[in-house]
């Protein structure tokens, strides 16, 4: 009996030690109330409970606490919210400027993290995206057979050719459509699923069959009316009939959304005839390198592993097969992350990560440390409340929770106004439509991902704005605050305060933010290519591809000649001309190689003997290109129809190649060697310079003959030294497969003639079934193509002077609040006779040592920074970064608006009354 | 200053909240002689659990219903730990018009009841 009684007693005891232990967690003011009372409560009637309800009540007795515990503490948090509210309405001038600052800051951060998220996404849709490589280059389609038997590394593999221009006939109308052709295991590989119907089988991949086609989701809803049953359907691509075997799902836009958004695919094994680009047996051809090769990875099997392996492969290939460049050195192939939206090599995506979070978040430590300073200085205003509470026994601990609660309110109230500014402002960046003639898409818009960040950030910058004030406003010397007012303080004034500190470090930011952005955008805009050595008034551009409407080679021909004749014969048509390639273009500029000059042998390439190798645009230009350009002729002539001959080897040459090739001498009649070469300078990686073709010409050097020299044509996005360039005769075999942004027929025509209209009319008179596209002037195509550097050089201006405007307030509100703070000493200075200029001088001297400061680090960042980026881009590479402009300039407009920012709350200081400080004294 | 918020605002009270106003009705009592009364008013049916308790009692005073009482019983019977609480006016109120409420609703339920016994009688 007794020994139950023992055990019972020692339940009893063990329950109360919890009961204790739990009652330690209500809030502090909770306990200091009733804690006692309610452990008291507990020990008198834990033996009752225990007798009338035994163990089960003993579990209800501490449940009911561990359920009141978090109620509690919900109900302190409802209260500082609330309390926080009305904190804030009550200053409504520092909330509204908070809340925009900070929104504005949170916004561009959400926005910096929703591009690099947009660009580092992954592919959508696709299961184990990080198993998917990409070969960098191009493979021919006999080298991806070799690829694809590597089983040991590939699970599976498929390949494709992108960008694929189709036109794709929908009653009368044709829409050039954008799509890949690839090989039947493409889907398969991504492990995509089709929406409606089937995606391409093995059957697929031998040739002959009745020509199928995969339709994206989008193309489906907005081109086909959403038709349930268009399976089994057919649609004229290129003028033949295909059948619609599937529809993909909606966010599937194929292997490279980014750069080759695909719309339409067709299997490899298609009729050369629906395809131009497989024209010629190109699926047997070692020297048509036009497919994307990607493969899935086996479990286990590294990219480092891969790449060595097929290097090893790759080596093997160019040694069996002879290829001309089997002595080569260096790795042949290099692996691109394939199930990434914007494939790229491992070591290029932290640039893109870091660049553009460092500089959303410069701008956001800006954004926050004005609040901060604000922050401060109101806690200085509400200091004799905080002492209020503190005296009547709030703890330290809760009040820093309580303006914390009121920082993270304007935090999360912030985030709640950015999230949307960060998706327009997103949509809008997704709008902006590349120079390029291939669908670049960006589909930036902010996902979840995003949402979650910005309301990360919110939190993070809440606490980071939030803590050192509350921090800072609880160390209070209550008796001096209870006694008085509030504000005087009898400590020595501090120079490097806190406050001091967070202006210097927002000052520098500014400064750092400004020279960046200012490089970026001043770079962009010094450097804007200037268009010269040719006339774009009254210049008129219209591209076709008949060979898309359904055209043979020869009918494609004759319709040209028949166009271009029409044309030219029109009143107010002064010039005309087809041709491939644009002055003022990214495209088109793909580099060609001189291995030879003045007919000198050509050396073999490990002979060591190469005289002179250079390399220059290569431009493709019809009769009739120099006249209705406006370039002029300087030597020789231009382009006669004797040379679009099959076999003819002229060429024209422009004036600064014959500088860096002849030297000066004139070329006309000389004979020069050139073979294709990689596109040149940085361009190479351009997706604009992509054309099946070029490894279709050779890839070994032919003579031409020079017969004429051109002007030189500054046709650049960013002006530059100038680049030598060759124009080759457009071939009227160049007809049927031209590069993918069609053939160009290049109007002049006198002022205020509709050349647009009138030459649609003719195609129209034609033939009613040839759909022109992309028709512009010649001032609407260079504004298109400079219009992404525009974007982007406001963009930088946009961002420099938000930082300048934020660190202005925050000096501004730093000066008033000292201003502020030291009216009392100021009073007494000025009833000792000091006069207001010495007071001015006074107040002013302490914002001017912190531009001073601010300005000094800034600089010391803003250089380093600078250098970081001008490293990255090539393109403002012409703006040095000890440029007199930056350089002086930037400090001087940001310490000029912080001086004004320091005076005008300085100037307050002079019209303290010091008979009314004395008063008070 | 804000207005007193009418007793109605508080309708219909939450049983814990009832039961603590109905057992300072009378006397003026410290937490535990509450939790003891309601057990003991109803036979040990309702149980306010300690921190349910002073839950409710902070949550009563907050919203005015109920305050501490300075009044401290003879020496010999005081606990120092122990606070007592009284009804306010508005407490008082509310007690009275919850009860009318609930004496409505029997009543209520009382008519419905001998209408329903007249008619299974005829």
């Amino acid at each position: 009996m007794n020994g139950t009684g023992d055990a019972a007693n020692r339940r009893v005891a063990i329950t109360l030690r919890i009961y204790r232990a739990l009652a330690h967690a209500f809030p502090q003011e909770f306990r200091n109330v009733y804690g006692d009372e309610l452990v008291q409560a507990a020990e008198d009637s834990v033996d009752a409970v225990w007798q009338r309800h035994g163990m089960s009540g003993i579990v209800r007795l501490l449940a009911d606490l561990a359920i009141q515990v978090p109620a509690e503490h919900l109900a302190e948090l409802r209260h500082d919210i609330r309390y926080g509210l009305r904190m804030l309405a009550r200053s409504p001038g520092f909330t509204a400027v908070a809340l925009i600052s900070l929104s504005l800051g949170i916004s561009i951060a959400a926005c910096a993290y929703s591009e690099m998220n947009g660009l580092l996404r992954d592919l959508p849709g696709v299961p184990k995206p990080g198993e998917l490589v990409a070969l960098q280059t191009p493979s021919s389609y006999p080298a991806y057979k070799r690829y694809r038997e590597l089983n040991e590394l590939f699970t599976s593999t498929f390949a494709y050719i992108a960008p694929v221009p189709f036109g794709v006939s929908l009653g009368k109308q044709t829409e050039r459509t954008w799509g890949h052709l690839v090989t039947p295991s493409y889907f398969a590989t991504l492990g995509v699923r089709p929406w409606l119907g089937r995606f391409f089988d093995a059957a697929e991949e031998r040739p002959g069959q009745a020509p199928v086609a995969v339709v994206s989701y989008r193309f489906w809803e907005e081109h086909l009316g959403s038709d349930p049953s268009i399976i089994g359907k057919t649609i004229r691509i290129n003028g033949y009939p295909c059948t619609i075997v599937g529809v993909g799902r909606k966010e599937f836009l194929g292997a490279s959304p980014t750069l080759f958004a695909a719309d339409l695919w067709l299997p490899v094994s298609v009729d050369a005839r629906v395809a131009p680009e497989l024209e010629g047996d190109a699926l047997e051809r070692r020297d048509l390198t036009m497919f994307q090769v990607v493969g899935r990875l086996r479990p286990g099997v590294t990219e480092a592993g891969a790449q060595a392996e097929l290097n090893a492969v790759a080596q093997r290939m160019a040694e069996t097969y002879g290829e001309p460049d089997r002595n080569q050195k260096g790795p042949r192939i290099a692996l691109l992350r394939a199930g990434k939206v914007l494939p790229l090599r491992k070591q290029d995506a932290p640039f893109y990560r870091e660049f553009l979070l460092v500089l959303g978040g410069l701008l956001l430590t800006i954004a926050c440390a004005n609040v901060a300073n604000m922050m401060l200085a109101r806690a200085g205003d509400r200091r004799k409340e905080i002492a209020v509470r503190l005296a009547i026994g709030a703890s330290r601990a809760r009040l820093i929770r309580q303006l914390l609660t009121e920082s993270m309110l304007l935090a999360v109230g912030a985030a709640i106004a950015a999230f949307p500014i960060c998706l327009w402002l997103m949509h809008l960046l997704s709008q902006l439509r590349m120079p390029l003639p291939i669908p670049v898409t960006f589909d930036l818009t902010p996902d979840w991902r995003a949402l979650v960040f910005t309301f990360g950030v919110a939190a993070l910058t809440g606490v980071a704005f939030g803590l050192a004030p509350a921090l800072q406003a609880t160390r209070t010397d209550l008796v001096s605050a209870l006694k008085e007012g509030g504000n005087v303080r009898l400590r020595k004034h501090r120079w490097l305060s806190l406050r001091n500190v967070l202006v210097l470090c927002q000052m520098a930011a500014s400064l750092m933010l400004l020279m960046m952005t200012g490089y970026m955008g001043l770079g962009i805009q010094s450097t804007l290519g200037v268009q010269q050595g040719f006339d774009p008034r009254n210049l008129y551009l219209i591209s076709l591809d008949p060979v898309r409407d359904g055209y043979s080679a020869a009918r494609a021909e004759r319709f040209f000649e028949k166009l271009l004749e029409r044309v030219k014969t029109l009143p107010g048509i002064t010039a005309a001309c087809l041709t491939d390639t644009l002055p003022v273009s990214f495209d088109g500029n793909a580099g060609v190689r001189f291995s030879g000059v003045g007919g000198q042998p050509n050396a073999s390439p490990d002979g060591g003997g190469f005289l002179h190798v250079s390399e220059a645009r290569k431009h493709i230009v019809g009769q009739g290109y120099f006249e209705t350009a406006g370039i002029r002729i300087l030597a020789g002539r231009a382009f006669e129809r004797q040379d679009e001959k099959n076999g003819a080897m002229a060429i024209v040459v422009s004036q600064e190649a014959v500088r860096q090739i002849w030297k000066g001498e004139d070329p006309v009649g000389r004979r020069i060697e050139i073979g294709n070469g990689e596109a040149t300078g940085g361009w190479g990686a351009w997706p604009g310079t992509i054309d099946h073709r070029v490894s279709g010409v050779a890839k070994e050097s032919r003579t031409f003959e020079v017969v004429g020299v051109a002007r030189d044509v500054s046709e650049d996005l960013v002006a530059s030294k100038k680049h030598p360039a060759v124009y080759f005769p457009l071939h009227p075999a160049d007809y049927a497969q031209p590069s993918l942004r069609g053939v160009t027929l290049m109007v002049r025509a006198t002022a205020g003639v509709d050349a647009i209209g009138e030459v649609r009319r003719q195609i129209a008179a034609i033939d009613s079934a040839i759909a022109p596209f992309n028709a512009r002037s010649m001032s609407e195509h260079i504004a298109q193509y400079m219009s992404a550097l525009q974007g982007a050089s406001w963009t930088y201006g946009f961002m420099g002077v938000f930082g300048l405007v934020l660190a202005s307030v925050g000096l501004a509100g730093v000066t008033a609040y000292s201003v502020a703070k030291r009216g009392h000493e100021i009073g007494i200075r000025m009833a000792l006779g000091a006069q207001k200029r010495d007071v001015l001088a006074l107040v002013m001297k302490e914002g001017a040592m912190l531009v001073a400061a601010g300005t000094v680090i800034g600089l010391m960042f803003a250089w380093a920074g600078i250098r970081a980026v001008s490293s990255a881009f090539f393109t403002v590479a012409s703006v040095k970064s000890s440029d007199p402009v930056l350089l002086v300039g930037a400090p001087l407009l940001l310490a000029g608006l912080a001086l004004v920012a320091c005076y005008v709350p300085a100037r307050r200081s002079t019209r303290i009354d010091p008979a009314a400080t004395l008063r008070m004294e | 200053m804000k207005k007193p918020p009418s007793p109605e605002n508080f309708l219909p009270l939450k049983p814990n909240w009832f039961h603590v106003l109905l057992s300072l009705a009378e006397k003026e009592q410290h937490g535990y002689g509450i939790m003891q009364e309601v057990l003991e008013r109803t036979d040990g049916k309702v149980r306010l659990w300690p921190a349910t308790l002073y839950g409710t009692l902070k949550r009563l005073i907050e919203e005015g219903l109920i305050e501490e009482s300075g009044d401290r019983p003879a020496a010999e019977l005081d606990d120092a730990r122990r606070r007592y609480y009284r009804l306010t006016r508005l407490g008082r109120k509310v007690l009275a018009a919850e009860s009318q409420r609930l004496e409505d609703l029997v009543r209520l339920i009382r008519a419905k009841r001998g209408l329903a016994k007249r008619e299974a009688e005829s």
